[in-house]
């Protein structure tokens, strides 16, 4: 009995019951009010829409009975929820709500005017940091012991020369060997950050190493190294847009906030503290 | 001075006469154009990597992570969008919906963003001014509003006769109208934006999540098109009258989009674990009837990869399938289904793990013709974060609420208080994402090597895994420089069949991994052989094939290889590749082959232990954990199968 009483369920039932007799006894209608609900036109062409939408065709006549009579039900359960009040207090609605207005803004937000390309050079000038191309390196790596003595095979490969064949040397066989024009991020992404600013550094040209990293150590020949620049904005125009408009949106969101935030004033009222110790961390 | 100038030119002139004859030849005589060409044909450049058209590295990446455009998500406290998640899986540094800085050790290569839709869109109906909007006399002033730049002005007008309930009703945006754009509209925008062919691959997608009575039968449907096809339809969804529960229907509504648009787009299945027996029937759930052929071949159709590791649970196999498997214990979730509401029984669990549904595929493909179970292998996180944050030094956690913090290992994470059963929160585990062997980082490239079933599951840590099956292999294709090469010229790749038999011979494997840059040493390669006898019975079994400090681990007598060790120090958190190797390469035959009985292998490559994320949480936020949370872990990785069927 005690499990009985505890289902939420039975709870919703009594509480239902109640608040029905209670509305029974205030009010002076009909014991069943009769509500409308017109499924219009413009209704019916959005739930076709809708079916097309996802089905790649209109719906046929039973489907779009279906539809309908599905919508039908939806708004009676969605009325009577609204009447009971379940809509209130409840996270996903709220939350969802909250969504809602967000996309609504940031929709707002998209219907700013397009930059103007002055605005995009600006944009550009003032974050060169985000546009500036990668340095790229073209090498060539020998896994070496990490703990051992390279010392004598890179000897053997500056002897050797920048077309050596490095196939009978070194470990891990599948560590690409040849690298050819690659973005100093990607080569952190194997290799490391510290292998990639020693690729930075060492001389062009000519065996170098033992160079530590992720996976142990490597004796590399880099041929070409290309700087870091910033390109035009013709070359990046695209890139420089969805920045800006990335940036538009945040401002634009802020603002929109704000704007809605001056509009309230805010009470918080603590419950009476015993001491700070009472809310050791906000989580 | 003079000579040596006429010599070249003579020379020149020469070459030239000799050219032109040939050239004369080669239009005139149709037999030289020929032998032309063969010379042609054999003349291969001289640099072995000119006409390399093989994957030389794995894509990683996750095809499965929501953000706060999923319902489930933003009520669980998601503040981040599909480009916020984006940003993140591309490496850049973001605030979580929690507050916390994060990110990745190293960028991804590609993400699918794979929520839910619906939503609202008002303001580009506005903006576009369309007959609608400017034949209502509010909608006009609004237009023009916003086309003088007033658009701040014309937005807090509008809300504010929301709220007053002013709005024209004209004008209001209906469902289905083109104009109506929701979080999918917004969730392709934002994969157009991110995504950089040849860098990071933003792929459109969404999770179809069928659950009906709680049974987790999810899918995530990934696009290899770009917005503009995507865009024609809505995603399918499970509430009829528009969706439905049934997969059969989730076919349905693929081959229409395929048809209708002329894309292409794929699903992958997850977390049998928690679908409690219906995962891989043998009985369709729905219809109640046995699988026919035409189920076999819709789902092989259709669902060619399998998630087989994500945050709630891996599910390679389970002790009870896989007694004889010393590592079937791993990470799994086996007390009910996805809300607990009802027990697992031991009967269920044969029909929701992969390793069990690739043997029974095999039974199925001998009575229907077609095997629905032919599927490769990806993990995924299936975070609800926004965050594709899996490492265990590094891990963002399943929900906003269990990002970071010093009580996401004890709270509950699912309890049913019907059944008292509970899933805790340090059971959530740190995994995974999908190695995909692609031969460019684009959505074609990469879609196409899925289809292929060319990709490997981690539970989370990024090494790289190849796997080739054939009949010529020789112990000395372990050695050569470039495995691959001899993988792809002699054998086929992970996700196939093996060529057809050559008389007499057994199949034989090149195995190989590499530990994850600045990752854990490699334990172990195992591979794992499932087969189907002349009675009609299966079986499996998974082989030691090559393993780190060989010098000093050998097979014992009960068949089992010595440990690798452990240099984990939990209450630090810390490791050392001080055991272990950071490459392992083989070539393997079956020694048990029978050319009357089918079979499939997939690769098994387990790391050295390292602290599993709760170590990493207790070191950090000083944490005494109950024992039976386990505080160290062998991440690894499943290969892609390779079938064999008798001819």
């Amino acid at each position: 009995m005690r499990k009985f009483i505890s289902e939420p369920l039975v709870h919703f039932l009594v509480l239902g019951t109640v608040i029905f007799a209670a509305a029974q006894l205030v009010s002076d209608d009909e014991p069943f009010a009769v509500n409308e609900i017109v499924v219009g036109a413009d209704r019916i062409e959005g739930l076709a829409t809708v079916f097309a939408r996802t089905w790649q065709r209109p719906p046929n006549e039973s489907e779009l009975q279906g539809l309908i009579s599905e919508f039908v039900r939806e708004e009676i359960y969605y009325r009577e929820a609204l009447a009971l009040g379940l809509d209130q207090d409840d996270i996903i609605v709220r939350r969802r709500l909250r969504q809602k207005l967000e996309f609504l803004s940031e929709d707002l937000a998209a219907t700013d005017s397009a930059p103007t390309d002055a605005e995009l050079a600006a944009h550009l000038e003032a974050h060169p940091d985000r546009f500036q191309t990668e340095v790229r390196f073209s090498f060539v790596q020998v896994p070496v012991d990490e703990e051992g003595d390279p010392g004598e095979l890179l000897a053997l490969l500056r002897e050797a020369g920048t077309d050596v064949d490095t196939s009978p040397y070194g470990g891990l066989a599948l560590l690409e060997r040849e690298h050819h024009n690659v973005s100093a991020p990607k080569v952190a992404m194997q290799f490391g950050d510290n292998f990639t600013a020693r690729l930075s550094e060492v001389p062009l040209g000519q065996w170098q190493g033992p160079i530590p990293s992720s996976y142990g150590a490597h004796l590399v020949l880099i041929s070409e190294r290309s700087a870091a620049a910033l390109p035009s904005l013709e070359t990046i125009r695209e890139r420089v847009r969805l920045d800006l408009a990335d940036v538009r949106r945040q401002r634009a969101a802020k603002r929109f906030y704000e704007s809605l935030r001056q509009r309230y004033q805010v009470t918080v009222e603590f419950p009476n503290r015993t001491s700070d110790a009472a809310y050791p961390e906000a989580s | 001075m003079t000579q040596p100038k006429y010599a070249l030119l003579d020379a020149s002139m020469r070459l030239l006469k000799i050219a032109l004859a040939l050239v004369l030849a080669y239009i005139a005589t149709p037999s030289l154009v020929s032998t032309a060409r063969a010379e042609a044909k054999t003349d291969t450049p001289y640099s072995p990597y000119v006409d390399r058209d093989f994957p030389t590295r794995p894509f990683f990446g996750d095809t499965h992570l929501h953000t706060s455009f999923s319902m489930d998500a933003g009520a669980f406290g998601a503040r981040l969008s599909p480009r916020d998640a984006y940003k993140f899986a591309r490496g850049e540094e973001i605030a979580t919906s929690t507050g916390q800085r994060a990110k990745l050790s190293r960028p991804l290569d590609f993400l699918v963003v794979a929520d839910h839709s619906d939503g609202m869109g008002f303001f580009p109906l506005l903006f576009e001014g369309t007959p609608e909007v400017m034949a209502d006399p509010q909608g006009k002033i609004w237009h023009e509003m916003i086309k003088s730049g007033k658009g701040n002005e014309a937005g807090f007008d509008i809300v504010r006769k929301f709220g007053l309930g002013q709005m024209p009703k004209a004008i209001l945006p209906v469902p289905g109208t083109s104009a109506y754009r929701g979080a999918w509209q917004k969730t392709i925008e934002a994969a157009e934006e991110a995504n950089d062919p040849g860098t990071f691959t933003a792929f459109i997608g969404f999770e179809w999540t069928s659950n009906t009575g709680g049974n987790n039968l999810h899918r995530n449907v990934i696009f290899r098109d770009d917005g503009r096809k995507a865009g024609l339809v809505e995603p399918y969804t499970t509430v009829k009258p528009l969706g439905s529960d049934d997969p059969k229907d989730l076919w349905r509504w693929m081959a229409a989009y395929e048809e209708s648009s002329g894309g292409h787009v794929l699903a992958i299945p997850h977390n049998g674990n928690l679908s409690n027996g219906r995962m891989f029937p043998r009985i369709d759930s729905f219809s109640g009837k046995p699988i026919d052929r035409a189920y076999a071949e819709q789902r092989q159709r259709w669902e060619r990869l399998y998630e087989v590791s994500q945050i709630k649970g891996d599910g390679e196999t389970h002790p009870l399938l896989s007694p004889n498997d010393e590592f079937a214990d791993f990470e799994r979730w086996d007390a009910g289904n996805l809300d607990l509401s009802e027990p697992k029984k031991p009967e269920m669990l044969e029909f929701e793990y992969a390793r069990s549904a690739l043997r029974s595929g095999l039974q199925l493909e001998q009575e229907l013709g077609v095997n629905p179970f032919k599927f490769g292998m990806v993990g995924s996180t299936d975070a609800h974060t926004g965050l594709s944050g899996v490492e265990e030094d590094n891990f963002f956690g399943k929900t906003a609420g269990s990002e970071p913090g010093p009580h996401r290992s004890s709270h509950p994470f699912i309890t049913n208080p019907q059944t008292g059963l509970t899933f805790h929160g340090w059971q959530t585990i740190a995994s995974g994402y999908v190695g995909v062997w692609a031969n460019e980082n684009t959505r074609e490239s990469l879609f196409d090597a899925m289809e292929r079933r060319e990709t490997f599951a981690t539970t989370g840590s990024r090494m790289t895994v190849r796997f080739f099956g054939g009949w010529e292999f020789d112990e000395d294709d372990a050695f050569q420089p470039d495995p691959a090469r001899v993988g792809y010229e002699s054998g086929v790749p992970m996700g196939s069949d093996l060529p057809k038999r050559p008389r007499g011979g057994e199949p034989r494997f090149l195995v190989a991994a590499l530990k994850e840059p600045g990752g854990a040493n490699l334990d172990r390669i195992q591979i794992v052989k499932g087969w189907l006898d002349d009675e009609g019975e299966l079986h499996e079994r998974v082989y030691d094939v090559v393993w780190g400090d060989a010098d000093q681990r050998k097979i014992g007598r009960d068949g089992k290889l010595t440990p690798v060790g452990s240099t984990v120090d939990v209450e630090n958190a810390t490791w050392a590749n001080r055991i272990g190797d950071p490459e392992l390469i083989s070539v393997w035959k079956d020694p048990n082959f029978d050319s009357d009985q089918s079979a499939f292998y997939y690769a098994r490559v387990l790391e050295i232990p390292t602290p599993r994320w709760t170590a990493y949480d207790a070191k950090r936020f000083d944490l005494e954990l109950p024992p039976e949370v386990p505080m160290t872990t062998q991440d690894r990785a499943y290969s892609s199968p390779i079938w064999y069927t008798p001819r």
